[in-house]
């Protein structure tokens, strides 16, 4: 089944959750689209970062951790701007699929 | 030590020639992704292969020269440059005894090959990203493109068209087909 969202979307959904890295991103996504929606590990870094660049989301270091080998972690979370945008396209998307009455089916 | 370890240590070593935030953080996600792998298997030398192309491609797109107006165009010019040494190279009479000999009129054609695939890589990658601000200069090169193709289905056939022209073309398709990152 196609799921009709693209990365950059499915990243700004899963970050209305709460802030978080690139790799629990993937996971949120996926566990939410019900394993529907796989992000590619390579492509959602460059994706986050031109949403950071875009001034939807903003970013900053965390912890290092031994999973990393001791690198730190980089958070997302969204900013004012991004909110919106994430509103605006779940209302774009639930109106675009209320726009068939079940009845006239 | 086991593969998982060996290859995080190679990725490590891999890791000094990546700017740091994709250092950090693509190539960090890429390791704990390793490291969910305790069992290791081919899955491991997978995902680190996956790991060195995914950094690599992501550092040459992040990386800050290419969105220097200066060197786009010092990067175009040398194209143009290397272009015109290969047109005048093929019209000298020592290549044209090397164009008779086959074996060696392969190793130059994949030498240049090599050498024009990387510039047209390049120069795409650059002009992609400037796409909208350099208008003149992706119609410069689309020109420049289609004289090229014209130029080398004439002196080198389907080889040399397939080789110099589809493949970096094929190439610049994917990079444009990737998340566009903002020109700020």
């Amino acid at each position: 089944m196609d799921v009709p969202i693209g990365a950059s979307a499915a990243l700004l959904q899963a970050l209305l959750e709460g802030p978080s890295y690139g790799l629990e991103l993937i996971e949120r996504v996926e566990r939410r689209t019900q394993g529907e929606l796989k992000l590619l590990h390579g492509s959602v870094y460059p994706a986050l970062r031109s949403l950071e660049r875009d001034r939807l989301v903003r970013s900053f270091r965390g912890e290092s951790v031994p999973e990393t080998a001791g690198r730190p972690r980089r958070y997302y979370e969204l900013t004012a701007n991004g909110k919106e945008a994430a509103d605006n396209q779940r209302k774009l998307v639930s109106g675009l699929f209320q726009l068939v009455p079940e009845t006239s089916r | 030590m086991s593969a998982r370890l060996r290859l995080v240590s190679a990725l490590d070593r891999w890791a000094v020639f990546l700017p740091e935030r994709i250092a950090e953080e693509d190539l960090g996600g890429f390791i704990e992704l390793l490291n969910r792998n305790p069992r290791g298997g081919a899955r491991v030398y997978m995902l680190a292969a996956t790991a060195v192309l995914f950094t690599g491609c992501n550092a040459i797109r992040e990386a800050p020269f290419l969105v220097n107006q200066r060197v786009l165009r010092r990067i175009v010019m040398w194209i143009a440059a290397l272009n015109v040494l290969f047109a005048l190279s093929l019209s000298r009479e020592p290549l044209a005894h090397v164009g008779r000999d086959p074996g060696s009129m392969l190793m130059v054609q994949c030498l240049v090959g090599l050498l024009l695939s990387a510039a047209w890589i390049g120069s795409g990658m650059a002009v992609w990203r400037r796409w909208r601000s350099s208008h003149q200069l992706a119609v410069g090169v689309a020109v420049a493109t289609v004289l090229y193709t014209v130029w080398l289905s004439n002196v080198m056939g389907t080889f040399g068209l397939v080789t110099y022209t589809v493949y970096p073309l094929a190439v610049l398709v994917v990079f444009a087909w990737a998340p566009r990152p903002s020109s700020g």
